[in-house]
């Protein structure tokens, strides 16, 4: 037992510095590739304009093309679905934003349009059919733009025919980062998208993980060095004799401790290699998703980032234990050979003196005195308990995060109702119910494609989560999203313009669909009438009954958030598991030190259960210790970690995500040191019993 | 007091450390069991004291079964009947001296304040009063023999187990433990006490066993 315990210990944390390692790395270094490659690649647009009448040239650029004509139109489904369309009257290909044709073919003639592959949404596939302003529309095929010029092209006389004199102008900047200075030179215009919120928009996925894998990665770490340091020291401190061996038949100081240091690397290079192929094999699906972003072939993981942490670790694993293992090099070999306990401790005597006076009982008041006898043995198990149950209280923080984070993204109510034709009639019969109805079409505010939803009815039902300000309430306000706001330069309290219609902006709601460009409102004041609507306390059949189109709603959880929920609490677990190996390494060694002492308690009548009392007790000021240590650290972990993964995708999180502490929480993962302590320290307890008294006190 | 039926024990694949022994001790006896190192002296001694079961044969002390004892019956059956001196002392060195004689009262569930006037007691007899506070790495051998016995008798067991009280000391000091072991038994004490030195349990045993190979021979 006390040869396998740090071994395991040891390649278990290696496994989970290394897992984490790999794949941070990996979105890391996919974080500023394939964009990049994908725009370099295509020729993207730094500037994509729409307006009447713009100029091929203006200070700043570096080369256009143009002008395009921009249709802004409602296509309808047969099913009555409406889909808000820019398409763009292009060739395929082009000499900036060259277009590529994903599938089917491009369009020949009027009636046809190719349709954009946008990131993580599925077009409907070629052949099918809409409607604009009476005329069918048949999809013929699926292209891709870098920058995401338009939502679909068709032949230039088509689009023509329902641009109304609106067009579209692509630029290349000589300065691609003054994409402002150029858009200023430009005039005014319509509308304007820059390739720096295309570029973090693709970014947004791996700005989301990359905190949370960071913040567990340098939890690995630490524990990695940690459990590393203090295996090594005990293994040192409980080899005296055989180091003294060593030492007096000819090894040098430097060779006995390459040995110890080779006893670290061993198990840890077996926790690098398990690491890595989890790490690689974790980074495939992430990295898949981040190349569907980019439209590239996904590249797979980075073969420099698992070198470099196949090095970097070990390098870590082998400089810790080195310095742990210092000291049987420095340790003279009289000193090694000579009997260990010829003089009594000095270390700790006054904290049993005071335990003997404690009215606990003496199995436990002996247990508790004994942190003090070897202190830094007993700071390593405390801060393993400590970075355990940070993990858990971060664990847990974050994933109460996440859950307020989908409960803030789901708008649906228990019973859909579909309302294309006859929004006032379906509002009616619903008179008994609690609803509310909703319209989303694409508009041209500020400047920029934006997703305008019109609400009406009981809207508070909608549960939309402020992140700042209020919602609408009178005539004439309406909330943005973040990212509308940041975008378009717009603060609460500002106004904004659909449609020829002034909205003022009395807040800022969490709401990260269409990236994020979103403005919700009343919907009449928008001029709209909801084409779905929402109903709460009631069932499909209920709601059909009444003469309408129900279905029951579906669980709008998001994909995201239970990877990410998935990935912490695979990361917990493993994190939790090496604290508690690393409590029972430490009270291995510490059974191991005090066999002779258990063995004389147990001759003068202590039972087991007293012997494991003890053993546990001994513990138990680490467990409380590090409750109280790690609970600070998980919540300002959370309180870090949580808003870089919000603002790594592009917004503010409401405030009911990031402050997530109550004291049902707190009560919750304040238990987590104990047990961490306790349940570590339960099977050598059990083994320190179960030992023969006879045996220990042979030992001596 | 003290019946040991045909025991046999063996440790791994070697030759059994007792060999179907048997002995007989009578209340208020001091018995030397002799033999040379391996005898099977100190297995004897585990076994009486409950700290080892033997693989045949009984073991029954003051009335009770003890070789089928759970590890926590023959726990509680040290704290009631036995107390053990061995070699090495085995004292705790992070405990005082008084912590270390109290130890076992507190065990038992013994108040502490009972406790102590009992300890104190104990270390003036046996002439350390004067080392309570004291941390038994500063005491001379034959003084933490002494400290040692005080344990032993701390909850007045009815058997006092000593194993090679004197292996440990000077002659001096062996001498002070051999009277003080003499004493013991004329206050009436059962003791069993291994030793290789005749001359130990001459001056204080009242019955001599000798072990050879495991066997008592007599």
């Amino acid at each position: 037992m006390s040869r396998r315990i740090p071994a395991i210990v040891i390649a278990l944390s290696a496994l989970i510095a290394m897992t984490a390692a790999v794949l941070a790395g990996n979105l890391l270094a996919v974080s500023d590739g394939p964009f990049e490659d994908a725009f370099a690649a295509h020729n993207g647009a730094h500037l994509a304009v729409t307006g009447t009448n713009l100029p091929a040239s203006a200070p700043g650029v570096a080369a256009s093309a143009g002008p395009y004509p921009l249709a802004m139109v409602t296509a309808r489904s047969r099913e009555g679905f409406e889909i808000p369309l820019a398409i763009a009257g292009r060739e395929e290909g082009g000499g900036i934003d060259a277009l590529t044709l994903l599938d089917g073919r491009w369009p020949a003639a009027d009636g046809e349009i190719v349709m954009s592959a946008l990131p993580g949404e599925g077009p409907p596939p070629p052949g099918f059919a809409f409607t604009v302003e009476g005329r069918e529309l048949t999809i013929v095929g699926t292209a891709y733009s870098v920058t995401g010029t338009a939502s679909a092209w068709a032949t230039p006389a088509q689009a023509a025919a329902w641009a109304k004199g609106r067009t579209q102008m692509l630029y290349r900047l000589s300065d691609p980062e003054a994409v402002d200075a150029a858009k200023a030179a430009l005039g005014p215009v319509e509308a304007a998208a820059s390739w720096l919120d295309v570029k973090t928009a693709a970014e947004r996925d791996t700005g989301v993980y990359l905190p949370f894998l960071s913040a567990f990665g340098v939890l690995g770490l630490v524990l990695s060095g940690l459990v590393v340091g203090n295996v090594v020291a005990g293994a040192v401190s409980g080899g005296r004799r055989r180091i003294g061996v060593l030492k007096a038949v000819g090894f040098t100081p430097a060779q006995v401790v390459r040995g110890y240091v080779a006893r670290a690397l061993v198990p840890a290079a077996v926790g690098v290699v398990l690491g890595g192929v989890i790490g690689n094999l974790g980074a495939v699906p992430l990295l898949e998703a981040a190349g569907e972003a980019y439209r590239t072939v996904p590249s797979g993981p980075n073969p420099p980032v698992t070198v470099a942490a196949a090095i970097g670790l070990p390098l870590i694993v082998a400089v810790v234990a080195w310095a742990a293992a210092a000291r049987a090099g420095r340790l003279r070999t009289v000193d090694a050979l000579a009997p260990a306990r010829a003089t009594g401790r000095a270390r700790g005597r006054r904290a049993a003196a005071l335990a003997a006076r404690s009215p606990l009982p003496r199995s436990v008041s002996l247990g508790l005195a004994r942190p003090f006898a070897r202190p830094g043995r007993a700071a390593a198990v405390l801060l393993a308990v400590a970075l355990g149950a940070a993990a858990v209280t971060f664990a847990a923080g974050l994933a109460t995060s996440l859950g307020e984070v989908a409960a803030a993204r789901s708008h649906g109510l228990d019973v859909t109702v579909e309302a294309h034709d006859d929004p006032a009639g379906v509002a009616a019969k619903l008179a008994g119910h609690r609803f509310y109805g909703s319209r989303t079409t694409e508009r041209i505010v500020s400047g920029r494609n934006t997703d305008v939803t019109g609400l009406t009815g009981d809207t508070a039902l909608a549960g939309y989560r402020m992140t700042e300000g209020r919602w609408f309430s009178a005539p004439g306000e309406a909330v943005a999203a973040g990212p509308f706001l940041a975008a378009t330069g717009t603060a609460i309290g500002g106004t904004v313009t659909v449609e020829g219609t002034t909205l003022t902006i009395v807040g800022e709601v969490f709401d990260t669909r269409f990236d994020g460009m979103r403005v919700l409102a009343a919907a009449g004041d928008l001029g709209m009438e909801p084409d779905m609507f929402y109903v709460a306390g009631a069932t499909a059949d209920e709601i059909a009954a009444l003469g309408l189109v129900a279905e029951d709603s579906g669980d709008g959880g998001g994909q995201m958030i239970g990877a990410l929920n998935a990935i912490a609490a695979a990361f917990t677990v493993l994190l939790v598991a090496v604290a508690g190996l690393g409590v029972v390494n430490g009270v291995v060694l510490d059974v191991r030190d005090r066999a002779r002492d258990l063995g004389v308690h147990k001759a003068l009548g202590m039972t087991p259960r007293q012997t494991v009392a003890g053993v546990v007790a001994s513990i138990a000021p680490a467990g409380l210790l590090g409750a109280l240590l790690g609970v600070p650290a998980g919540m300002a972990l959370h309180t870090y970690v949580v808003p870089a993964m919000g603002s790594g995708a592009g917004t503010k999180l409401p405030v009911a995500a990031l402050e997530v502490f109550g004291p049902g929480l707190l009560a919750a993962v304040a238990v987590a040191g104990p047990v961490i302590a306790v349940l570590g320290a339960l099977c050598p307890a059990s083994w320190a019993a179960g030992v023969r008294t006879a045996t220990a006190l042979r030992g001596e | 007091m003290i019946e040991l039926n045909h025991v046999t024990r063996a440790y791994d694949a070697g030759p059994p450390a007792l060999n179907n022994a048997s002995l007989s001790v009578a209340a208020g006896e001091s018995v030397a069991v002799l033999g040379p190192s391996g005898s099977g002296k100190s297995t004897l001694l585990n076994l009486i004291a409950g700290l080892d079961r033997p693989d045949s044969g009984t073991v029954t002390v003051d009335g009770v079964r003890v070789d089928g004892m759970s590890e926590t019956a023959a726990a509680k059956h040290r704290r009631a009947r036995i107390g053990m001196v061995f070699q090495f002392f085995h004292l705790l060195d992070d405990l005082t001296v008084t912590e270390n004689v109290l130890l076992p009262a507190r065990l038992l569930g013994l108040s502490r304040k009972a406790a102590e006037e009992r300890a104190k007691r104990l270390l003036d007899d046996l002439g350390v009063g004067r080392f309570g506070d004291t941390h038994p790495a500063r005491l001379s051998g034959g003084q933490r023999q002494r400290v040692a016995v005080a344990r032993a008798l701390m909850n007045r067991p009815p058997v006092l187990l000593a194993d090679e009280p004197t292996g440990a000391l000077d002659s001096a000091a062996g001498a002070e433990v051999a009277g003080l072991m003499k004493d013991l038994h004329a206050d009436g004490h059962t003791i069993v006490l291994v030793t290789h030195d005749l001359a130990l349990a001459e001056a204080c045993a009242t019955r001599t066993v000798r072990l050879a190979d495991g066997e008592v021979l007599g």
